[in-house]
């Protein structure tokens, strides 16, 4: 039984996420409606003037992910008006006698600034950001058996532990700190196992890639994507905020880049309660593991 | 954290001002106002930064929530992203992207590998919807 849909997919939701699913929809040959709640596309790549004349990003801000995509680097955005600024310091981390420690692009400027951690930054550092490039859509994403299986459990060996027993390999504040604001980022506590990990993947992308600001704010990187959809003859409609799926327009496929929550609001009669159940029980508060 | 994007991309402010970005953790929910706290770490290492203060605009995690409805508690990852969760959000999965029903689909940060824009999960997403499609 073959219907007739105006559109083949839906999407629902334009943060990086949706954006990047209805481009590579809308590029493989399905026709793709993209559907954004709010007037502004982008979810967590909004930018804002908070105040008239000064541009601020509402959310992300800084790019080491975008940049060092591996889907997003097969795109070409920078002919949809994506333009990356990489400061000659990507990171730093001030001290109170007035020193800091810093990431920089260069692997080895940055490994001279830690002093007698310099073998030890390099002996960490340099086999990620050598295998990096082929270990990055495994490790992106759905769990698999990783076709670069040895650097990938290589790479897992030092990803699996805590920050806090990772950074013991050092013996300078300075490194152990520059280390400890990249974990940060797990939001999690840096004793926890595999916190390290999410320090050893931006530091790696800031080796290779930078930690770029798009020109014009984050919300350059939704408009490049939105205009680079468009251009392949994707459609989108903002201002409207899916309520029920009875809403959204039949189609072969409907994606929600939203949370558990919006999902199960929206189609929860369509699923089965098992998983509206496991899927509501996603945890928000750091756990002892 | 922050970040002084304007110094690097003048055209986001008028000229001589700058914006400065920044966050801190707090718990999930917390609605604890940290301005003062971010203020004086920032003034430990950058004596007078105060004064040159024309106006702030703060978001708690509430505020983000209302904001954008995926935050839910202030949380931009989507729910916590430790081991035991790492691959298993929203359910555990080979696929986590499908979801039971037919034709319905998640791609957001609550699916591998989680948050930050890389657009990583909607382009598994993507081809998990490909694959069942095609």
């Amino acid at each position: 039984m073959q219907k007739n849909y105006e559109y083949d997919a839906v999407v629902v939701g334009s943060g990086p996420n949706g954006l990047a699913c209805a481009i590579q929809l809308q590029r493989s040959g399905l026709s793709v409606l993209l559907i954004e709640g709010s007037e502004q596309i982008g979810g967590g790549m909004r930018s804002k003037e908070f105040f008239p004349g000064y541009l601020s990003d509402v959310c992300s801000a800084i790019h080491p992910m975008a940049a060092g995509s591996p889907f997003f680097s097969q795109l070409p955005l920078t002919d949809y008006g994506l333009e990356y600024i990489n400061p000659p310091v990507l990171a730093a981390h001030p001290f109170d006698n007035g020193t800091s420690a810093s990431l920089k692009s260069s692997l080895y400027e940055t490994a001279n600034g830690l002093g007698i951690d310099k073998g030890d930054y390099l002996d960490l550092m340099q086999p990620i950001v050598e295998n990096w490039p082929k270990l990055a859509e495994d490790i992106l994403g759905p769990f698999k058996i990783p076709k670069e299986l040895i650097a990938s459990l290589q790479f897992g060996l030092s990803a699996m532990k805590s920050a806090k027993w990772l950074s013991n390999r050092f013996k300078t504040e300075e490194a152990k700190a520059l280390f400890a604001g990249m974990a940060a980022h797990s939001f999690l506590p840096l004793d926890q196992l595999s916190t390290a990990a999410v320090g050893l993947v931006l530091m790696a992308n800031g080796h290779l890639k930078g930690w770029p600001l798009p020109k014009g704010g984050s919300q350059a990187i939704a408009n490049a994507l939105l205009s680079y959809f468009e251009s392949l003859g994707g459609k989108v409609q903002m201002g409207w905020m899916v309520r029920s799926y009875g809403e959204i327009p039949p189609a072969k496929a409907v994606i929600f880049d939203t949370g558990p929550k919006q999902l199960i609001e929206i189609a929860g009669d369509h699923l089965p309660s098992i998983y509206k159940k496991k899927a509501s029980e996603v945890s928000l508060r750091p756990r002892r593991i | 954290m922050l970040a002084q994007q304007s110094l690097f991309d003048a055209d986001r402010v008028p000229k001589g001002k700058q914006v400065l970005w920044g966050y801190c953790h707090v718990p999930n929910g917390s609605t604890v106002d940290m301005t003062n706290a971010v203020e004086q770490q920032i003034e430990r290492f950058a004596p007078g930064f105060r004064d040159t203060i024309i106006d702030r605009h703060i978001i708690n995690t509430a505020q983000f929530e209302a904001y954008n409805p995926n935050y839910i508690g202030g949380d931009i990852n989507g729910g916590v992203l430790d081991l035991a969760q790492l691959y298993s959000r929203p359910i555990l999965s080979v696929s986590p992207y499908r979801t039971p029903a037919n034709g319905i689909y998640i791609c957001s940060a609550s699916t591998p590998p989680g948050g930050g824009v890389h657009g990583m999960c909607g382009f598994h997403a993507a081809n998990a919807v490909l694959k069942d499609i095609k």
